[in-house]
């Protein structure tokens, strides 16, 4: 199995040229994600400035996940210099803080979500307005789900980082999940900014 | 050896198809002529099974016939066919014959397309639409015979080498700003011809409220106080289909949809019945004694059912061990609460006696068809029940979109009676009418509504037969179609026939 | 799967790892194996697709006639042998999705542009071969899905291809809205992943991996139109995706995105309030009118590259070909609003779409010409492959044109949605990406499979086909001009609509032949993988380098190095040259460029006094002069 991970991440071509192609896909996929949100956000937009657009409290917790953003990016981008170094113990320290940071992302979220939801602005809540909260929860789900991506991707990191496929001369997977993870933090970020502005 | 095979294949498949052909032929013809009757039925499967059998076969012929002469060709290393020469000539056939099909079909055809001039923007439309078949028609033309001349022309021929030339800079200038040139035409004429059409009426038109709904139309006139009120999706029943703003209609309904939650007693055969209410339904036990009984007649007197309505049985209990049920009926209950506090907050609000609960809308008129004066323009409001829908009127050129939550107009002078149309036409009984034209269910291609066009004499005359919709009283004298309640397996079918128990 | 199988095939001629069943024919990660999936799956949808149009089709020549073979296919959804309206819904819904989505975008592009990229580029294989045996696997998935549709006793999904809600998502109002619906959703959001992981694939292989010599400026107009289709599908499919998740949650999580406002009887009021459903048709069209430019790109690409080489002469006008695709496909996302002109839109946003799609057919025009002027004064070889891409020529000026009528927000009042626009799209996406498709796998077919295909059956196929969808579509036109709508069951209710039967009925038959006549297509296909005559290896004497790996197809492409690129892909009927083609990888001692300054000076004038004895010509030496060709 990893034999075969080793081979499809291989660049089978002799040479190639401009940017390494399996980097360039993240790139793309890249791309992908910022069409849809940049979809979902236009949506937002067009939607809140005709008609009734509830005001809601922005529970603390999405903050929390703000900071926790912000940290597993400094993580992972700590672990990716480590590995260009060959110091393969704190690569792995830093990519498990990652992960440990990733998932208490969704976790904190997911708390936000409940408060939202109590607070009468659920999904789905049939208010006169309630596209706003609608919306919200929408767009965090969305970004959740990118982000469990980047946790698979972060996942496959630590395991090849145990096997020691990750070394300075071998920086194709975890350059491949520094920049995923860096691009939902990013997204995280812009969406969070967003909707506080747009609520 | 191989090539005798197929011979023989061939011949026997051409034997067969013979054969076949000698006994379909004339319940081909018969296929297309209407009516058969039930009994006939089985002898159609049959001929449909035949019918695909003959094209298998006769495809499977043409099939070996060229294989046969691509084997001879493979063989002696000569084409039998010279598809390089006879492609040439079928491309100059075809343009010619091609060509003339199209001019026959713009003739021929094309006298059956819409030039009417039955509204006042008709005329700067008809103008647009000729100067963009002009542009495209000669374009079509010119490429058309281009092409296929050039096939024809320059097919390949023995010791002929084609003229190396990639490319002229100038030439696709030229073609590139010519098109453009059009174009730029074509846009500022379009601009205008838009702009005429959308543009805001500078007098106030008459306006018409038109009702969309699975499947059919209603046209609501504003009535003597020409004021059209709040009407809203929330108030409507069955004897309120438009949704209007009524007090007496608002409180019927709610009485009704709270009997709906908590139940109601009936006389059944001058006994007092109870009839479960939603709240009750959802209770487990009752649910499952119902489940039970189910299951009691789907082993009992079920098993002499039609088989259709066995089927229906099993739907029933599979839905209820499904779950399906009680999600219907629990979604029933929450839309139904919704309903009821969204009235209630609409009505508690402070102006809403004045602005909305006024009464304007009592004396409204609501037609079964769209009646309008010649010469006066009008501006339609959209508003539809359920789905979209689109208000189509073929001969006036209008057409717009009706969009549940969301009001739509259109603005446009008819300038045209029915009566002249019916002359012109020489069908006395020519009646115009605007059908939906986005697809919205079942029966989308019926639902359609009369649309009279008439002197301002006619109007009024008719304007006087109308009955306002609602009587200052709580009576209604309007007579509406019908809302069926068709709910094939909601929980209100089932509600009664728990009631029935 | 063996796991050695994909192992470092770059390293020269040594192929003898071992290869089961599995790895080579199923879960294959060989970019030719993959293409060939593409085009069998996209060819069986296909097949399906023509035979529902064919079962609607019956219905509106005749309506109300029973027919045993409605009943045989559809069972309780034609009960008595006549289809119920719902049904006959769904058949055109799920008819076209599975031309637009299934044939036109997986098939074509999918099966092409896999098999192309590596072998034109000269690379080994994808970007990411793993990727691309997911995005093949999705597709099948998602067909898969689409089909169990049928087996759901509420029938398929049944709001037609763009599934606007709320019709969609309320299955009280039609039943096709309730599973169906939902399994149409799912498909969807698996094509969506498969279109995806295809596309990136397709753009970081042609960016990253062309051979040494392959500049942007030498690559064949194909990968052109591969690259910009799946750029396109790249910004425009997630759009879909979001558009379809919102679809996904007001129908099972309660959210009211695009529903507000709604009564059905037995239901009464809904819950929803303050929902758009015009917000879908935004989020849908914004991929709507762009996907139709992946439909027809790859297939104009083909063409560029089957008419050039059966022409024997350049691609005229090699970069405005290039800069028309690009324009068509920056241009293509502004113009969605063109599908909208009557849902209310604020009249000064119905002008500046209308602007926009006006402008988007001068590149188009553009397309057009060059593809004449590359007709003119070549060499033209009547292959199947080349009468196909002059079938998807035809085609596309015919339907092209009036998508002038269309585009106009005045005209398109009285057109929106009548059988007119079914006559536009059918010729000019419909007919002519199916051509591109035909061309391509005529053009191609040795070179997938290594055989070659019965020429005779191919013109026969083609030329059935040709004729009989011009019948088919283009008497359309004046029904939609007389206002007779399209997604109508039938016309016989509408005393004004009567006059069309007949016509009806011959556009039924002539639907009837043409879908027969591919059954000749389907044996010519099927049978020749494997007893067709072996093909030579560049059968058409073409440039390009897919002809210069080994037929048979091995893993990595090219048993040795790759062939390093000299050239454009087309040099043909160069006068320098003896022979009338000049192969990319063959080493020359010019610069890639003919230069014609010393020696074309007296061929022109040879030709010149050549060509003023050939009167058909005698314009276009006006034009040539006009315009100084000859100035040399
Ligand atoms: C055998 C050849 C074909 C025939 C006879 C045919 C016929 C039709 C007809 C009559 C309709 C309109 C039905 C109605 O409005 O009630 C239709 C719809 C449609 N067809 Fe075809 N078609 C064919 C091939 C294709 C192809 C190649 C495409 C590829 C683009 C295609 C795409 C569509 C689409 C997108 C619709 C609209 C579906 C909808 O309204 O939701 N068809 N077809
Ligand atoms: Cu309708
Ligand atoms: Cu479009």
């Amino acid at each position: 199995m990893n034999q075969k991970i080793e081979n499809l991440m291989k660049p089978r071509q002799e040479s190639y040229r401009g940017v390494q192609p399996v980097k360039f896909l993240v790139w793309l996929i890249i791309i992908a994600s910022i069409m849809l949100f940049g979809a979902v956000t236009s949506a937002i937009v067009v939607r809140s400035a005709d008609g009734a657009w509830a005001k809601f409290a922005v529970p603390n917790q999405f903050y929390i996940s703000t900071v926790i953003v912000l940290l597993s990016s400094l993580m992972i981008q700590l672990a990716y210099v480590n590995a260009k170094k060959d110091n393969l113990f704190y690569t792995k320290l830093f990519v498990g803080l990652s992960i440990i940071l990733g998932v208490a992302f969704i976790g904190t979220n997911y708390s936000g979500w409940m408060e939202l939801s109590n607070a009468g602005f659920a999904l789905s809540n049939d208010m006169v307005g309630g596209q706003s909260a609608s919306f919200f929860h929408f767009a965090t789900y969305l970004h959740a789900a990118h982000v469990l991506l980047g946790l698979l991707f972060l996942l496959v990191t630590f395991i090849r980082i145990y096997q020691y496929k990750v070394h300075g001369k071998n920086l194709l997977m975890i350059n491949i999940s520094t920049t995923y993870w860096h691009f939902v933090d990013i997204l995280w970020i812009y969406l969070f900014l967003f909707l506080i502005l747009s609520r | 050896m191989k090539k005798t095979f197929k011979l023989l294949a061939g011949i026997l498949g051409l034997i067969s198809l013979f054969g076949l052909l000698h006994q379909t032929d004339f319940s081909l013809v018969q296929l297309a002529a209407s009516e058969p009757s039930a009994a006939e039925t089985a002898t159609q499967s049959s001929i449909n099974w035949l019918l695909i059998i003959v094209s298998i076969l006769i495809g499977g012929i043409i099939v070996l016939i060229f294989d046969i002469t691509n084997l001879t060709t493979r063989v002696t290393g000569k084409n039998i066919l010279d598809w390089n020469k006879l492609n040439a000539w079928l491309c100059l056939v075809f343009l010619i014959l091609g060509m003339g099909a199209a001019f026959w079909e713009f003739f021929y055809h094309g006298k059956y397309v819409i030039t009417e001039k039955a509204t006042a923007h008709a005329e700067n439309m008809n103008m647009m639409f000729n100067a963009t078949l002009f542009f495209t028609g000669i374009v079509f033309v010119i490429v058309q015979v281009l092409l296929f001349y050039f096939l024809f022309k320059y097919r390949t021929k023995e010791g002929r080498k084609a003229t190396y030339y990639s490319h002229n800079n100038k030439l696709e200038i030229v073609w590139t700003a010519i098109p453009f040139v059009t174009m730029a035409v074509l846009v500022l004429m379009g601009m205008k011809t838009w702009s005429n059409i959308t543009k805001k009426s500078s007098d106030n038109p008459k306006e018409i409220e038109i009702y969309a709904y699975q499947f059919g139309w209603n046209a609501r006139y504003s009535g003597a106080d020409n004021i059209f009120g709040e009407a809203s999706f929330n108030y409507i029943s069955g004897t309120n289909p438009l949704g209007l703003p009524v007090d007496a209609e608002i409180d019927a309904l709610i009485v009704s949809l709270t009997k709906e939650l908590n139940g109601d007693t009936i006389e059944v055969n001058g006994e007092p019945r109870i009839i479960p209410g939603l709240y009750t339904q959802v209770k487990d036990s009752i649910f499952n004694l119902y489940h039970q009984s189910l299951l009691e007649e789907a082993s009992g007197i079920g098993l002499t059912y039609t088989e259709d309505k066995r089927n229906a049985l099993q739907k029933k209990i599979e839905s209820i061990e499904s779950g399906a049920a009680m999600a219907d009926l629990e979604a029933a209950i929450y839309r139904k609460e919704k309903q009821i506090q969204r009235i209630a907050q609409i009505r508690s609000a402070p102006s809403a006696k004045e602005t909305i609960f006024n009464g304007s809308t009592y004396d409204d008129v609501i037609s079964n068809e769209i009646h309008l004066v010649k010469g006066e323009e009008v501006i339609f409001l959209f508003r539809a029940r359920d789905v979209i829908h689109s208000a189509w009127m073929p001969h006036f050129k209008v057409q717009m979109n009706v969009v549940p939550g969301m009001q739509t107009r259109f603005r446009f002078t008819p300038i045209k009676t029915t009566a002249e149309a019916r002359v012109e036409r020489g069908n006395e009984e020519y009646d115009y009418y605007m059908f939906c034209n986005k697809v919205c269910g079942s029966a989308h291609y019926n639902m359609k509504i009369k649309v009279v066009v008439e002197t301002q004499a006619e109007f009024d005359e008719w304007m006087k037969t109308q009955k306002p919709a609602f009587a200052k009283v709580n009576e209604n004298e309007v007579q509406l179609e019908e809302v069926a309640p068709e709910a094939s397996d909601s929980a209100k079918i089932e509600n009664k026939e728990l009631a029935l128990k | 799967m063996s796991t050695a199988a994909h192992a470092d095939h770059g390293s020269h001629g040594d192929h003898h790892h071992k290869e089961t069943f599995i790895s080579k024919y199923v879960f294959s990660m060989d970019h030719k194996m993959i293409a060939r999936q593409f085009l069998i799956t996209g060819i069986i949808m296909g097949c399906i697709g023509v035979f529902l149009s064919v079962l609607f089709r019956l219905q509106l020549a005749w309506p109300e006639t029973q027919f045993g073979i409605l009943k045989m296919f559809l069972g309780s959804f034609a009960a008595d042998g006549v289809l119920s309206p719902e049904y006959y819904m769904a058949l055109v819904t799920i008819h076209g999705t599975i031309m637009v989505f299934y044939v036109l975008t997986a098939g074509l592009s999918g099966t092409f542009s896999n098999l192309l990229i590596p072998l034109q580029c000269g690379s080994r294989d994808m970007a990411s071969p793993f990727m691309n045996m997911l995005s093949y696997w999705f597709f099948f998935l998602s067909s898969v899905v689409l089909l169990s549709s049928f087996f759901v006793s509420t029938g398929p999904a049944s709001a037609g291809w763009t599934v606007y809600p709320p019709l969609s998502a309320l299955p009280k109002a039609v039943p096709g809205s309730g599973l169906g619906m939902t399994l149409w959703l799912t498909a969807i959001a698996l094509f969506i992943v498969s279109a995806l992981l295809g596309g990136i694939n397709y753009i970081s292989t042609v960016l990253n991996m062309r051979t040494k010599g392959m500049s942007m400026n030498r690559l064949p107009l194909t990968i052109w139109a591969f690259l910009l289709t799946a750029i396109l599908g790249l910004l425009s499919f997630p759009v879909l995706l979001g558009a379809a998740l919102l679809l996904i949650f007001d129908r099972s999580f309660g959210t009211s995105f695009y529903l507000s406002d709604i009564w059905l009887p037995g239901e009464g009021a809904y819950a929803n309030v303050g929902g758009s459903p015009i917000l879908y048709q935004h989020l849908f069209w914004f991929l709507g009118h762009p996907e139709v430019y992946i439909i027809i790109m790859p297939a104009l690409g083909i063409t560029s590259e089957v008419i050039a080489t059966n022409a024997r002469k350049p691609i005229f006008g090699y970069t405005a070909m290039i800069i028309s695709l690009i324009g068509i496909a920056v241009l293509s996302f502004l113009v969605w609003g063109h599908h909208m002109f009557i849902t209310g839109m604020n009249p000064f946003l119905g002008t500046m779409f209308m602007f926009i799609t006006l402008i988007i057919a001068v590149p188009s025009a553009v397309k057009t010409f060059n593809y004449l002027a590359t007709l003119w004064r070549g060499n033209l070889k009547f292959t199947p492959g080349m009468m196909f891409a002059i079938g998807l020529v035809s085609f596309f000026v015919s339907g092209g044109l009036t998508g002038l009528f269309l585009a106009n927000a005045a005209l398109d009042i009285a057109m929106h949605d009548t059988y007119f626009v079914v006559a536009h799209f059918h010729l000019v996406m419909g007919s002519s990406a199916i051509f591109g498709m035909f061309a391509g796998i005529y053009h191609w077919y040795p070179r997938m499979f290594g055989r070659r295909l019965n020429e005779s059956l191919g013109h026969l196929h083609f030329w059935l086909t040709f004729v009989s969808a011009y019948l088919v579509f283009f008497p359309m036109h004046f029904m939609g001009l007389a206002g007779v709508p399209r997604r109508y069951y039938m016309f016989t209710v509408i005393p004004e609509f009567e006059i069309w039967a007949d016509v009806n009925v011959m556009i039924t038959i002539a639907a009837i032949v043409g879908s027969v006549a591919q059954i000749i297509f389907l044996w010519n296909f099927f049978s020749n993988i494997f007893r067709g005559e072996k093909s030579e290896q560049n059968p058409w004497k073409s440039n390009t380098l897919e002809w210069t790996a080994p037929l048979e197809g091995i893993h990595g492409n090219w048993p040795g190095a790759i062939p390093t690129v000299y050239r454009g892909a087309y040099e043909y009927s160069r006068p320098d040259r003896e022979e009338d083609y000049y192969p990319q990888h063959i080493p020359g001692d010019d610069d890639g460029v003919y230069h014609p300054e010393s020696e074309q000076k007296a061929t022109i004038r040879k030709e010149t006094v050549e060509v003023s004895k050939d009167k058909e010509i005698v314009y276009f030496t006006a034009l040539r002069s006009i315009f100084g060709l000859n100035k040399g």
